[in-house]
């Protein structure tokens, strides 16, 4: 099991967890700092979604993120565009439940992520992008060693205006020098 | 003597399938592989390249000459594993006319270089009937290294016959492309 010391680990979706995705889903506040657009999902959909998730980890990959103690659901997280040929791969991005906001999770889980990215997978790189508004993700993706490739200048439409967003990439030499 | 650069490889065509099929009923191939004996009827033939043309995890070439781009032969790379970095040298047969001019050993070496320069590979194995003289000093020269004896691994021709297992990394092809230079 994919897990650290301090406080959660990952394991893989299983049937029942769209319950929980689809309350996040659902969330404006939740969804306000995601790079993607808002979406009307019904539960059904969300199961659906869930289910293809379960089969399928060829394409992509999805974590729940869960507390070492209680077990319960705190988050998820994704990686996609698997490219084994030049082992590069985008991070889906990290969803903490409202709820569990301010606990350290999301960075205690992204080192979990990134291990069997770089570890288990064998990587060379790992990119990702967010809203340049976002000083959350900015704040965290600098404290991991990740480096700025460029600003998308109104990429995405959403809350009714255009938002910039920030391209950051980590590479494998990077994530060693930082174990070190 | 030949060389190399007498040869090149291109991906094989739904049409090459006729050529496939005389190649692999040639005289001499059956009694050298480590497969068994099957009699393929050119349409199954046909429709088994086109199924392969589709798949990411092999790739079979023919091999030709440059003189006059005639298919001579034919090989491949098979079992792509992406994950561990590690491929077979799968299927791979020459006319017997042209065979014992080295056209063996340079195709498998055109292989080692897209597998590692290309497709980013760390490991690639082949394996072949024990006491096959010219593949085992063809593989020892390509730098191959024995890795495992598969005893009494195949019934063929009244009798068990042992397979040899052999495999060369990407470090140790990085080391003999440096002493070429």
């Amino acid at each position: 099991m994919f897990k650290n010391r301090e406080n959660c680990y990952l394991r893989a979706f299983e049937p029942d967890d769209y319950k929980t995705t689809h309350k996040w889903r659902t969330d404006p506040d939740m969804l306000k700092l995601l790079v993607g657009n808002i979406f009307y999902v019904s539960s059904e959909r969300e199961k659906k979604w869930v289910e293809e998730k379960i089969f399928d980890d060829t394409k992509e990959i999805y974590w729940a993120i869960c507390d070492n103690k209680t077990n319960e659901m705190v988050g998820f997280t994704s990686i996609r565009q698997i490219d084994y040929r030049n082992r590069n791969v985008e991070w889906g991005g990290m969803t903490i439940g409202k709820e569990f906001w301010s606990k350290g999770y999301a960075m205690a889980a992204n080192a979990l992520v990134l291990k069997f990215v770089f570890e288990e997978l064998g990587f060379n790189r790992i990119y990702t992008s967010y809203l340049d508004e976002h000083e959350v993700s900015t704040a965290i993706f600098e404290k991991m060693g990740f480096t700025i490739e460029g600003v998308s200048r109104e990429e995405v439409y959403k809350g009714g205006k255009f938002h910039n967003v920030v391209k950051v990439s980590l590479l494998k030499s990077e994530y060693d020098a930082k174990l070190k | 003597m030949s060389n190399i650069s007498e040869i090149y490889l291109r991906t094989l065509e739904v049409s090459d399938y006729e050529t496939v099929n005389l190649i692999r009923d040639g005289q001499g191939v059956y009694s050298n592989i480590s497969g068994n004996k099957f009699f393929i009827s050119a349409e199954r033939e046909k429709k088994w390249i086109k199924s392969l043309i589709f798949d990411n995890n092999k790739n079979y070439w023919a091999i030709c000459l440059k003189s006059d781009n005639k298919m001579i032969g034919f090989c491949s790379i098979i079992d792509i594993d992406w994950r561990n970095r590690k491929a077979n040298i799968g299927g791979m047969s020459i006319f017997n006319k042209y065979r014992n001019n080295g056209y063996g050993i340079y195709s498998l070496k055109l292989i080692l270089n897209f597998a590692f320069q290309e497709l980013g590979l760390n490991k690639i194995s082949l394996e072949y009937k024990e006491n096959n003289k010219v593949t085992e000093h063809g593989i020892e020269k390509l730098g191959f290294k024995k890795e495992t004896l598969l005893r009494e691994n195949i019934f063929k021709q009244g009798k068990f016959y042992n397979v040899v297992i052999v495999s060369i990394l990407e470090s140790e092809y990085r080391e003999q492309l440096e002493n070429e230079v």
